[in-house]
């Protein structure tokens, strides 16, 4: 079985976000980027069914600008077998950069698609759903296990009520959530392997994708601060501040 | 209390100081690159903050214990040394050819740093297998490289270094450990070691202790010292450890600090060993291997003060005294004197930093090409007599950041300090790095490197007025030295440690100055490089002119120091 694992190049979680003076997004100029978090709990899950015997190829992927092969390269640490980064500079929404990964799921028919359930950046929670709709090909989001069937992967899936166990048949599209795995301590000798692992480079043209993005970023803002509250003496204030300063009720 | 690894610092000293890309070319090391070296920051950064440092404090609560089956490690440390081994840590400069990753000695010095902030205590065992690899690997015949190396290199089996005896501490001649050949090759070693750091464990299932004892046809003195590996288990024919061989841990010192390192007296009763390279060249193989030793250990007086004034610094910003008119609560971060104390720590860690990686990456050099040997030494009493000094200052700076509540264990900051006072001390104290630099590393080449080296500054800092000052003073006190030393034996003993502690303060400057110039050029974070910059002027105006105190206190020789009777004392 062969399992292709998206990842993204995104904003390192321990930076302090910062917005271009111009408002028109955000600031990436010479700031810290790293795997978003929960493209690292795919790839270690992926790695894991390997360990298993379930899995016999765990191929990463990436879409982005020539950087992003730092996180294929990280991925490869962890494990994976080998990468492909599909070059492109600039924005490219959820739609745009499934079309891309679907075309990549053509050509290198794996099993199993795994993503991460959001990326820390955009936060969207678009991709892996609009992926599996392109392939036609069955999905199961937010997963907290799986497991390989006979018929194609038992998936359960952290929902608002508790936990969901979804069979999917044939080849799938799963996004992983937080609670599915703790990805790996990297071995320094791995980390020195990647470096010679198998990196194809593609582009969206040979790709026969447009990396175009339908959605237009207007401006980007700090979110406002929160002012000061204040103390109310009886229940009875409460619920008229309620009423009629914050008008929630 | 968490640690942050300072890998936006380490990578711009090794970028735009050491040159990483172009040290590796000279080297040979075609595989290893900036971007490499990031990964593996990164990666040693994600292990020391999330297991290593966590357990720093476990440490120092519960210490090593003795009981007739050995010495326990402190509860946790076990799994936090299997997780660095089977990661491959232990074996990041070993060579290539016995199971090691075989990467610069500078890279390894900045992995060093991070596992020392995190928990010094614990990383002075992987830090002594670094050293007995090191010892086996430039010493040692083929054959015992090959029984012993890969499981050193894996992290398999820990190392320790046996050169302390109750009468031959600073001085190595007195040995008097006995080494007797059985007549199959192997010796059976007879003797106490004391001071021995890591000297027993249960975290791995062997222990090789590299011995210095005398074989009977000894020449007295350190002429006649051999250097021995000992098991702590007897290898049986398949190399595996079998028996337990006739040495073990008498037992454990309480200890001010690094009250997770078990410091053992080791005593051996015709233990067996295997001689290590030629008879009689013990202390010639230690020489060659002080550098590193001695570097290793002023690394530590950064690691601890980066760790102690990350603690400071969070405190500090959490920490609210007074009221402003408006009513809001000023956290005492915004108190200019809590300030000073900050960026003094903040400063003088950036220059430790700069120091230790620029003298490490020499070695490497060193270790290619005999011609840079000289420098390399030249910074080694450097490295190892300011960086420890100065981290007994600094961390001492954290603890009065904190206050009372500093002074109080609960907050944790002041087991840095604690941890700190032991580094002036071991392997060669601040008064012995003093003679080195005053003697072997000056006058003994009538002042030549020191020249060069100022020099090479003046061209780095031109045009900067403090930094020139500073190197006109620099220039005048060397040749004063030079002229003492002619007049009066006992002139260059006497301001050793001012001359040392002159020249560490000096070159701070000089790569500070450095890093503000090039920050300004460099791509990169801008907060980042303005940092550079803010912390390069405030190490200039509060520390830079230490180095001329220390120069005044240098004029006039021993007159002062030893003109009051010893017996008035």
């Amino acid at each position: 079985m062969k399992v292709l694992v998206a990842v993204k190049r995104v904003i390192d979680y321990s930076v302090k976000v910062r917005i271009k003076p111009d408002q028109s997004d955000v600031d990436l100029a010479n700031v810290k980027m790293s795997m978003n978090p929960f493209c690292e709990i795919a790839v270690e899950e992926a790695i894991r069914l390997k360990e298993r015997g379930e899995a016999s190829e765990v191929v990463v992927v990436s879409i982005g600008p020539k950087a992003c092969q730092d996180q294929i390269r990280s991925a490869l640490a962890m494990g994976a077998d080998r990468g492909i980064w599909v070059e492109h500079d600039g924005p490219a929404g959820g739609l745009a950069v499934a079309k891309g990964l679907a075309a990549v799921a053509r050509e290198e028919s794996p099993q199993l698609v795994m993503l991460g359930k959001q990326s820390i950046d955009s936060d969207n929670n678009q991709t892996g759903q609009m992926l599996s709709a392109l392939l036609g090909w069955p999905q199961a989001t937010f997963a907290s296990a799986v497991r390989k069937t006979d018929a194609g992967f038992e998936v359960t899936r952290e929902i608002d009520g508790g936990l969901e166990t979804l069979a999917l048949t044939g080849p799938s599209v799963v996004t992983t959530d937080l609670r599915l795995n703790e990805p790996r301590f990297i071995k320094l000798p791995d980390i020195m392997k990647a470096k010679r692992k198998p990196m194809a480079s593609q582009t969206p043209e040979a790709l026969g994708v447009a990396m175009t993005s339908g959605v237009t970023l207007e401006r980007v803002e700090t979110p406002t601060e929160r002012s000061g509250g204040i103390r109310v003496d009886s229940v009875d204030a409460l619920i008229h501040a309620l009423k009629h300063d914050a008008q929630v009720l | 209390m968490n640690y942050h690894p300072p890998t936006a610092d380490l990578e711009f000293v090794l970028t735009h100081l050491v040159g990483l890309d172009g040290l590796c070319a000279e080297l040979g090391l075609d595989e290893v690159d900036q971007d490499l070296a990031s990964a593996i920051l990164d990666e040693a950064g994600r292990y020391a903050a999330e297991v290593m440092a966590p357990a720093n404090r476990d440490g120092d609560l519960n210490p090593p214990t003795l009981s007739p089956q050995g010495v326990q490690e402190s509860p946790g440390f076990k799994a936090v040394y299997q997780g660095l081994a089977e990661a491959g840590w232990v074996g990041l400069t070993a060579p290539q050819s016995h199971g090691g990753q075989g990467l610069p000695n500078v890279i390894g010095t900045a992995v060093n740093e991070i596992w020392q902030s995190a928990n010094l205590a614990f990383s002075l065992c992987p830090m002594l297998s670094q050293g007995a690899i090191e010892a086996l690997t430039h010493h040692a015949d083929d054959a015992l490289r090959d029984l012993f190396l890969p499981r050193m290199s894996s992290g398999e089996w820990t190392g320790t270094m046996n050169l302390t005896e109750p009468d031959a501490g600073s001085d190595l001649a007195a040995i008097k450990t006995r080494a007797e050949p059985r007549g199959d090759g192997r010796y059976a070693i007879t003797g106490q070691k004391i001071y021995i750091t890591w000297g027993d464990h249960q975290m791995t299932p062997n222990i090789l202790h590299l011995v210095l004892a005398r074989l009977p046809d000894a020449p007295a003195g350190v002429k006649g010292i051999s250097l021995f590996v000992v098991p702590k288990f007897r290898l049986d024919s398949a190399g595996e450890p079998g028996e337990p061989n006739d040495v073990r841990a008498l037992s454990l010192e309480h200890k001010l600090g690094i009250h997770g390192s078990p410091t053992c007296v080791m005593q051996y009763d015709g233990a067996e060993g295997y001689l290590v390279g030629e008879a009689h060249q013990g202390l010639k193989y230690m020489f060659t291997m002080m550098n590193h030793a001695r570097q290793a250990v002023g690394v530590q007086g950064l690691a601890i003060s980066e760790r102690a004034y990350q603690q400071a610094r969070d405190y500090a910003r959490e920490r609210t005294q007074g009221t402003r008119r408006d009513g809001s609560k000023i956290s005492i971060i915004d108190y200019p004197d809590v300030r000073r104390m900050l960026m003094t720590q903040r400063a003088a860690c950036e220059a430790m930093r700069a120091l230790a990686l620029v003298a490490s990456s020499e070695l490497d050099r060193a270790a290619q090409d005999p011609s840079h040997r000289a420098l390399a030494e030249w910074y080694t009493p450097i490295v190892k007599g300011w960086l420890t000094e100065l981290s007994v200052e600094m961390t001492s700076l954290a603890v009065q950041v904190h206050g009372g509540m500093g002074y109080v264990e609960e907050t944790g900051v002041a087991q840095h300090f604690r941890d700190a006072r032991i580094l002036p001390i071991y392997e060669g104290t601040t008064g012995i790095q003093a003679l080195d630099f005053v003697g072997r590393k000056t006058l003994a080449n009538s002042g030549d490197i020191a020249r060069s080296m100022l020099a090479t500054m003046r061209a780095d800092c031109e045009g900067h007025g403090p930094m020139e000052q500073a190197l006109n003073t620099a220039e005048v006190t060397l040749a004063q030295l030079l002229a003492g030393h002619a007049s009066d034996p006992e002139w260059a003993p006497a301001v050793a440690h001012h001359y040392l502690m002159h020249m560490g303060y000096l070159c701070g400057g000089w790569l500070m100055v450095k890093s503000a110039r090039l920050a300004a050029d460099a791509e990169g974070d801008p907060d980042f490089l303005q940092g550079k910059v803010h912390s390069s002027d405030f190490y200039c105006a509060q520390l830079l002119p230490r180095a001329a105190a220390h120069a005044a206190s240098m004029v006039g020789g021993s007159r002062s120091v030893m003109a009051m009777p010893a017996e008035w004392l």
